[in-house]
């Protein structure tokens, strides 16, 4: 299997990695270990990668498997209580970097799999597609999806 | 807000931690916290040490022709073996484990792996201590008095420390098991849990 294959589609696709571990990690630390965590999980299984869905799909996959079975060092500090504070509300014509700040707080402020959810759908996948990555029914998925996103609303909206 | 733009529009989509591991012959240096890989690991110990212990039970047969030794070491060999297979059957399931399955799926895959290892290893604890506690007992006093074992064995007092060394030593070796088990997965176990409950409803 040819390593320079695989890191080249990594490459291609390094912005999921990045954003979700950017959404589950405590720290630096834990962000180090998560990403090589993802990257070994990733190539373990691209042997068995036949190109049935995206390579992206593929690795998103991975991705929140691997994000959310992650044993959690017992003297970390817990991950509500390491969150900065949300950034004050900026008006219309405000830094739109600044709006994506925000809403990555407030997603990092959601239940570990609301935080799933809310990431394959703002990725740009429709439900059925959100169902099949989490191995749930879609009409659950609407249903928890509208959760989330009325929770998303109210935080960012503080 | 618009959330789908400014959830693409994340500047920079890339660090310098996640870049630096995707060079050329990185990946094969690349070490895993995975529970499962953890049990994977032991299992492979386990095994291996199974095989060499069922050598060494064969060895304490030749050894010490008694029948109470016959008894209690032919027990724990039994257990013995039974655990190795055990172990090798779960080794098969999680060396297929695919980290592509569904979510849910493989979060009680990981869950119900980790709970058959806790079980497994509480088992060993229940059925193979006493025995392993008599037999050691009882070949420990044939050395150490150069007596039969009958002969050691027929002194009230005798009786009396191997009772008290199985019912002491047994349920602290079956309790440290668990208390073992419970620092090393507990608060991971109710992790996965809390997240299997949160898809399913």
């Amino acid at each position: 299997m040819s390593e320079t294959l695989f890191l080249e589609q990594v490459r291609q696709h390094q912005g999921i990695i990045y954003k979700l571990v950017g959404l589950y990690a405590a720290d630096q630390e834990e962000k180090k270990d998560l990403y090589q965590e993802i990257l070994l999980q990733a190539w373990k299984g691209y042997p068995s990668f036949r190109g049935d869905s995206k390579f992206s799909t593929w690795l998103y996959r991975i991705s929140l498997n691997t994000l959310l079975s992650h044993k959690r060092k017992v003297k970390r500090v817990r991950y509500e209580e390491d969150l900065e504070p949300l950034s004050p509300v900026v008006t219309a014509g405000g830094i739109a970097q600044e709006d994506s700040r925000r809403l990555h707080q407030a997603i990092r402020r959601l239940g570990e799999t609301d935080r799933a959810i809310i990431s394959l759908q703002l990725e740009g996948y429709d439900n059925a597609e959100i169902a099949q990555v989490l191995g749930i029914s879609p009409n659950h998925v609407a249903v928890k999806l509208h959760r989330a996103k009325q929770q998303l609303a109210n935080l960012l909206t503080q | 807000m618009n959330l789908e733009e400014n959830w693409k529009d994340k500047p920079g989509q890339t660090d310098d931690d996640l870049s630096a591991l995707l060079k050329p012959g990185k990946l094969n240096s690349l070490r895993s916290s995975n529970p499962l890989i953890t049990i994977q690991r032991n299992l492979t110990y386990n095994i291996g040490f199974g095989v060499v212990i069922s050598l060494l039970y064969i060895w304490v047969f030749i050894q010490f022709p008694f029948w109470q030794v016959y008894l209690c070491i032919g027990i724990v060999f039994l257990f013995t073996l039974l655990g190795t297979v055990q172990g090798y059957s779960m080794l098969k399931k999680l060396k297929a484990d695919r980290g592509d399955m569904p979510l849910l799926k493989s979060l009680e895959f990981q869950h119900e792996m980790i709970r058959r290892w806790i079980r497994l290893q509480e088992r060993v604890a229940i059925a193979v201590y006493p025995f392993a506690g008599a037999g050691g007992f009882m070949i420990g006093g044939f050395v150490g008095s150069g007596k039969s074992i009958d002969e050691f064995m027929s002194k009230g007092l005798v009786q009396i420390i191997l009772v008290v060394v199985l019912v002491v030593i047994v349920p602290l070796s079956y309790f440290l098991a668990r208390w073992m088990n419970k620092v090393a997965f507990g608060n991971h176990l109710n992790k996965l849990k809390e997240n299997i409950e949160a898809l399913k409803n």
